[in-house]
């Protein structure tokens, strides 16, 4: 019993100080200064009287900043932990090697999305209050929908990280990933639409769950394969890194 | 400072700031829309009246109309005028104009199709006659939530011109009045800085 709290106070220790690392001032406090101000601004100039489109606007280019704080701040900073040999250090920690690869996927991917994108929300809550109380089901619906495909852009950038072990090449490699696969989500849908194809075009809209949720909430036309798409592909990814992690992974 | 701390004092600054520009350029809840239309023998003039972002009541008046038809869609209208032109309708002119500080948009287009618009519409939704309540303006009034639509559509006109008046009022619409924003932001500080104190005295 000892050993497994001690374990998991040693887990507790490396996580603590790696969500030091990743969302240390000032970086975090400007962006999400920013980004709620920005929400609450767009919600703001138009009498949105819908949570479900609240939440979008507020959401929408909350996901893009939370993509490149991401790929800039959480994997290419994994990368520069790897070349300085600070995660060496974590590793010499009685913690299995999985653990850690879990610990740095929480701190650098999970808790920044969650803490980036909820800002605006509370932003846009407080300032709209009495609009947008009566659907707070929805917003956090489409709060875990936006959070989904945060995680699944994190997790790919984070595998690139580990994989190239390059501070530089870790960040130019996200962003482009980033780019590539949002570019893919419009080319698919596109192309699916112009060829009169549903499987594409279904598949093109599923990338992005934002909009599959949107629909669902919507009453619009969608299909339930498409809600599960973004977190299958996370959960894909995930394995991939906490397999590449416990088998192949050496430290520089 | 504290992560949860940081986080508050940028939600008090973000709503501080967010305020002052939603008092100054912020939502709207009337809007309005006037327009004299040419409608000629064999036009039909189209309006679609399309909640963007809010919900409300509009009212469109159309003084000169014979014939007038009105029916509730979901989706965009501007969508639906570029669908007349897929069916070989000949579309003459079409312009949406945004109310984006009202959350509406107005479309208006001029169809040379009166009969057979009446009958392409009538496949997406039920297509209601309208009848004048006297003398020569045709009223209709309907309530819109978001997404939704309302098309008005004149296909014969006693006049060579017809008079358009469209008004929307936002209905379910509040936020916090600059004082109240200031006050929510202190109560915030506030709370950020008891954290603080208690996280001093506890180490």
């Amino acid at each position: 019993m000892s050993s497994w709290t001690g374990g998991l106070s040693r887990a507790y220790h490396v996580l603590y100080i790696d969500v030091s690392d990743v969302l240390r001032p000032p970086g975090l406090d400007v962006l999400v200064v920013l980004l709620a101000m920005l929400g609450a601004i767009l919600v703001s100039i138009q009498p949105v009287t819908s949570p479900i489109i609240a939440s979008r606007i507020a959401l929408d280019p909350t996901l893009i900043a939370t993509a490149l704080f991401l790929a800039i701040r959480s994997s290419a900073g994994l990368a520069t932990l790897i070349q300085n040999g600070i995660l060496s250090v974590y590793l010499t920690y009685p913690i299995h090697k999985v653990t850690v690869a879990v610990i740095l996927f929480v701190s650098r991917v999970v808790i920044p999305s969650a803490l980036i994108l909820a800002t605006p929300l509370a932003t846009i809550l407080i300032l709209l209050g009495p609009t947008l109380y009566k659907g707070l089901d929805v917003i956090l619906g489409m709060y875990l929908a936006f959070l989904f495909q945060s995680t699944l852009y994190g997790s790919i950038f984070i595998l690139i990280a580990v994989r190239v072990k390059s501070q530089a090449t870790s960040g130019i490699l996200s962003v482009a990933a980033y780019f590539t696969y949002t570019a893919l989500n419009l080319i698919l849908t596109g192309i699916g639409g112009a060829m009169g194809n549903d499987v594409v075009r279904r598949v093109g809209e599923a990338l992005y769950l934002p909009d599959i949720a949107y629909y669902a909430y919507s009453n619009l036309d969608h299909e339930v394969w498409q809600l599960t798409l973004v977190p299958t592909l996370t959960i894909l990814v995930l394995v991939t890194y906490l397999a590449y992690m416990s088998r192949r992974f050496e430290v520089l | 400072m504290t992560l949860p701390s940081r986080l508050l004092v940028a939600i008090s600054i973000a709503l501080v700031i967010s305020s002052i520009v939603a008092d100054l350029y912020g939502a709207r809840l009337e809007s309005s829309y006037k327009n004299t239309i040419p409608v000629g023998p064999g036009t039909t003039l189209f309006l679609g009246v399309s909640s963007l972002t809010s919900s409300g009541r509009v009212r469109v008046e159309v003084d000169g109309a014979t014939n007038m038809y009105y029916m509730r869609l979901t989706g965009d209208p501007y969508t639906l005028v570029q669908q007349f032109r897929a069916l070989n309708l000949n579309v003459s002119a079409s312009r949406p104009q945004f109310d984006l500080r009202a959350g509406v948009v107005y479309v208006v287009a001029l169809i040379q199709a009166s009969p057979a618009i009446v009958q392409a519409l009538s496949l997406l939704g039920e297509v209601i006659p309208v009848v004048q309540a006297g003398g020569s303006t045709s009223v209709v009034e309907a309530r819109l939530a978001t997404g939704d639509n309302v098309v008005v559509i004149v296909t014969e006109a006693s006049k060579p011109v017809v008079n358009v008046r469209v008004s929307y009022s936002v209905e379910g619409y509040s936020r916090l009045t600059p004082l109240q924003t200031m006050l929510a932001s202190l109560a915030i500080v506030a709370v950020a800085t008891l954290l603080e104190l208690a996280r001093r005295r506890l180490t």
